[in-house]
């Protein structure tokens, strides 16, 4: 009783500093990503006034800067922006000219909905299909996962995309080549999300069933007589997926944080091509944007990841 | 019994697994229809007809100021109109304006507005509104690189259908750029509120917009006040695809009917074999060439450069390369480029003797054997600067020269950089000693690139592809020069300039493949510009 009250105060605290040490680490990676882009060659304003391939003169660029506010030193624009940020205003794009927090929720939650999707999938296919192999060693299903893995790392995703979209699209014509992000249209690059990343979900599952499968705690359990299916499901599994939290934490946070060529294949509007389109244009307001979202967001699934561990372990301390 | 559910567990999970995904793509539509579920859904929604055009990138509706250069530039065209257009082989035709003249000094232009125009929000369009649009040109960095926008001193209006313009001084190619997709076409005075934001795009063009999804879909209408000749379809959707294969299948599946970017080399065959498809040619405007560092020593002299031209077999490359995709270049325009003819457009031919002469005139010689000669005691060693991110093929054609640079004796190194940075290299650091690039197109043909190129603004302290006074004269020359007579022998001789010091390596003249689907859209015809692409007004849907 008392060990569990005292865990309960203890997560809390856990958790409160993990949340507090996000705030430093979140500004580290601003200074370093206003640094990085500012160190990029090419100027934002001149890049913008020549989109169309055509020489631009001084005089136009030295006017953009100033309109963009690229003329003040680099400090200046930082500590500005910091001011922007703590006030809960992401800025507007030097390219459209319009609020980011617009065109960066629409992205987010294209690619939110990609990444649940295909994180579906990845767990529907890899968590079966690994158990499986792990359990039948050797036999068929063991050697069909091999294979598939081999595919998913071979493959390149972009290519299994398009294969799928001539097959489903061109051929059968059940699924729309274009209309990604509403729909079925939806299922292709989830599936071809979820496909490349398959092949490392198979074998880590596989390898670390096979570990756990034959240490002797599971020959203890098997020789007192218990039904295969519960010493698999309930004393292999768990133990054999723990060290996976954290891989998959990172996955869930690369899935969300959107993958430009499958959305380029797929013509679908995640932070993939938003982010890539900015860093192209040197959209400093945008790069920073996102790069505060997902650092914002892979600090939150690292602590929820710790929070897994301490839940599901018991024998980790807190102190 | 439970060993044998156990062992068949593989298997149900497995089938289970299949269905669910078949089930899952299959899923909603009949696939014996054979037509896409978005194609079907369009046809329900409007009875009309309807045609969906695939475009490339588009940066969104907060772009589409007629001053801005960010949005796909054929938006401007469907949308805007111009005072005067650019018509065939560069005759400027009237359209906003029915007339105009010149007085001789030529820094005044008087424009006679075509009256009864009106916008597609039922304003109307007049000499106000004229300069409405010429008031935003001042002191605006979208407009501060175009001479017409830069050199007009003040706007007149001597009555609500007559304006005259004032410029500081005579310059040909005024009339030229009024007919850019931008920045100058004529915008509705709502386009923008009051604090002088652009909101909404209103144009007096064909098409107005109904709905707009950023980086999505265009969905355009007839404007009901469009006092030309109205479109033959009903709604005309244009697609954003980023991807050069989902356009190509995107036409195959029907969901596109016509592809507004040049079909890849690599995907022509596919067109070509689907029955459905079509699959045509349009000659460019635009010329493909390498750029010498003019502060490179060896590169400064004028028998390595013209023995580079001799070295490179054009042929070889449209032919081999290229797949017959464009035609081996003479000079660095194309003829179908105003001003530009057969007598004018002077090359060198391929003759690699003639190369390795020119060389050893030069006083190049190989002294240590490595096989790459030496100029004034160092090796002719060039770094090649070239981007595939908007010229893909580029890659193959540089490596193809590098390879026959070789075989005379000089060693290239190819650098392939991001677009950003390749610009960077070429307008400001410099740092190159050769570069692959391309002139302009359309309208700003030869005009605007020579002045680019080889001229400089008053404020810059280089020129980026020659350095040259007396080029340079020589197209301030033709610029100013109002006799159409005397500025066809200007530029004779500015091309023949341009030949004689070789100060370019002239490669192809690209051209563009377009395909769409026969079987639903009848009457494309190309229209004059690449900006404009097909005659809008003469497209039609197959019944």
């Amino acid at each position: 009783m008392y060990r569990q009250v005292f865990q309960e105060e203890a997560m809390v605290k856990y958790i409160g500093k993990k949340t507090l040490m996000i705030i430093p680490v979140m500004l580290i990676v601003s200074i370093a990503t206003f640094g990085f882009t500012s160190m990029a060659t090419g100027d934002p304003a001149q890049i913008i006034l020549s989109a169309s391939g055509i020489k631009v003169t001084d005089e136009a660029i030295a006017l953009k800067r100033a309109e963009l506010g690229l003329d003040r030193p680099l400090y200046v624009q930082y500590t500005d922006w910091l001011n922007d940020i703590v006030h809960f205003n992401l800025g507007t794009s030097y390219v459209t000219g319009q609020p980011i927090i617009k065109a960066l929720a629409l992205r987010f939650f294209n690619s939110l909905k990609l990444a649940a999707l295909g994180l579906l999938f990845l767990v529907m296919l890899a968590l079966p299909l690994g158990i499986l192999s792990a359990v039948y060693k050797g036999r068929w299903i063991d050697k069909f996962c091999k294979a598939l893995s081999f595919i998913s790392a071979a493959f390149p995703a972009f290519c299994i995309g398009l294969l799928l979209i001539y097959i489903f699209g061109v051929k059968l014509k059940v699924i729309s080549v274009i209309e990604t992000e509403h729909g079925w249209g939806i299922v292709l690059p989830a599936f071809t999300i979820a496909f490349a990343h398959l092949g490392v979900y198979l074998q880590l599952i596989y390898s670390g069933m096979d570990d756990v499968l034959n240490k002797d705690y599971i020959k203890a359990a098997k020789a007192k007589g218990l039904k295969t299916r519960i010493v698999i499901f309930r004393h292999a599994l768990k133990n054999a997926m723990l060290p996976l939290v954290t891989k998959f934490g990172l996955t869930v946070g690369g899935f969300i944080g959107g993958s430009t060529v499958l959305e380029i294949v797929f013509s679908y509007r995640g932070l993939g091509t938003y982010i890539m389109d900015a860093i192209n244009t040197k959209d400093y307001p945008v790069i920073q944007a996102y790069v505060i979202l997902m650092a914002l967001l892979l600090a939150l699934i690292n602590l929820i990841v710790d929070v897994i561990y301490v839940a599901v372990d018991p024998r980790i301390e807190l102190s | 019994m439970l060993r044998s559910i156990v062992k068949k567990t593989p298997l149900l999970i497995c089938g289970a697994m299949l269905l669910g995904l078949l089930g899952g793509c299959g899923g909603g539509t009949d696939p014996t229809t054979k037509e896409s579920p978005s194609e079907a859904k369009e046809k329900q929604a409007s009875g009309g007809k309807v045609v969906t055009v695939a475009i490339a990138s588009d940066n969104g509706i907060s772009t589409m100021d007629a001053t801005y250069a960010m949005t796909d530039i054929l938006h401007y065209e469907l949308i805007y109109e111009p005072l005067v257009v650019f018509g065939k082989d560069g005759k400027i035709e009237p359209c906003l304006a029915e007339s105009w003249d010149f007085s001789e000094d030529g820094k005044e232009y008087t424009f006679h507005l075509r009256k009864g125009v009106k916008f597609s929000d039922g304003t109307d369009f007049n000499a106000d509104n004229v300069i409405f649009n010429t008031d935003r040109w001042a002191e605006n960095s979208n407009t501060a690189s175009t001479a017409v926008c830069k050199g007009l001193q003040t706007v007149e209006k001597i009555d609500d259908y007559t304006v005259k313009f004032v410029f500081d001084k005579s310059f040909y190619p005024y009339l030229t750029e009024l007919s850019y997709p931008r920045p100058c076409r004529m915008m509705g005075k709502d386009s923008i509120d009051a604090n002088g934001k652009f909101v909404k795009p209103i144009g007096t063009g064909m098409w107005m917009i109904e709905s707009y999804q950023d980086g999505k879909e265009t969905v355009l209408v007839p404007n009901p006040y469009y006092w030309g000749e109205k479109p033959k379809i009903d709604k005309l959707i244009i697609k954003v695809i980023p991807d050069s294969e989902a356009r190509v299948m995107a036409l195959q599946s029907g969901e596109i009917d016509f592809c507004a970017v040049p079909i890849p080399t690599e995907s022509m065959s596919v067109i070509e074999n689907d029955s459905k498809l079509s699959l045509v040619s349009r000659k460019g405007t635009l010329g493909y060439h390498m750029i010498f560092n003019y502060d490179v020593p060896a590169l400064q002299e004028l028998k390595i450069r013209q023995a580079i031209n001799c070295a490179i077999d054009k042929n070889s490359i449209v032919d081999n390369i290229l797949d017959g995709n464009g035609t081996p270049a003479a000079g660095l325009f194309p003829e179908t480029v105003p001003y530009v003819n057969s007598k004018n457009n002077l090359g060198y031919s391929y003759d690699i003797e003639k190369a390795k002469t020119l060389l050893s005139e030069a006083g190049c010689k190989d002294s240590d054997g490595d096989g790459i000669l030496e100029y004034k005691g160092k090796p002719l060693s060039f770094k090649f600067v070239f981007q595939t991110d908007q010229y893909p093929e580029w890659k193959n054609v540089c490596e193809y020269i590098k390879a026959e640079l070789q075989d005379v004796g000089i060693d290239i190194k190819l650098e392939l950089q991001p677009s950003a940075q390749y610009y960077d290299t070429l307008w400001t650091s410099r740092d190159f000693d050769m570069v692959m690039y391309r002139t302009y197109s359309d309208s700003w043909n030869p005009h605007g690139f020579l002045r680019g190129m080889y001229c400089k603004a008053s404020d810059e302290a280089v020129r980026v592809a020659w350095n040259s006074d007396e080029l340079s004269e020589m197209i301030d020359s033709v610029l100013q020069e109002v006799d159409e007579t005397a500025r066809q022998e200007k530029y004779s001789d500015i091309f023949e300039y341009i030949y004689e010091n070789a100060i370019a390596a002239p490669i192809y003249y690209p051209n563009g493949f377009y395909a769409y689907n026969k079987s639903k859209i009848t009457g494309v015809e190309f229209a004059v510009t690449e900006y404009e692409l097909i005659k809008w007004a003469k497209i039609d849907t197959v019944n």
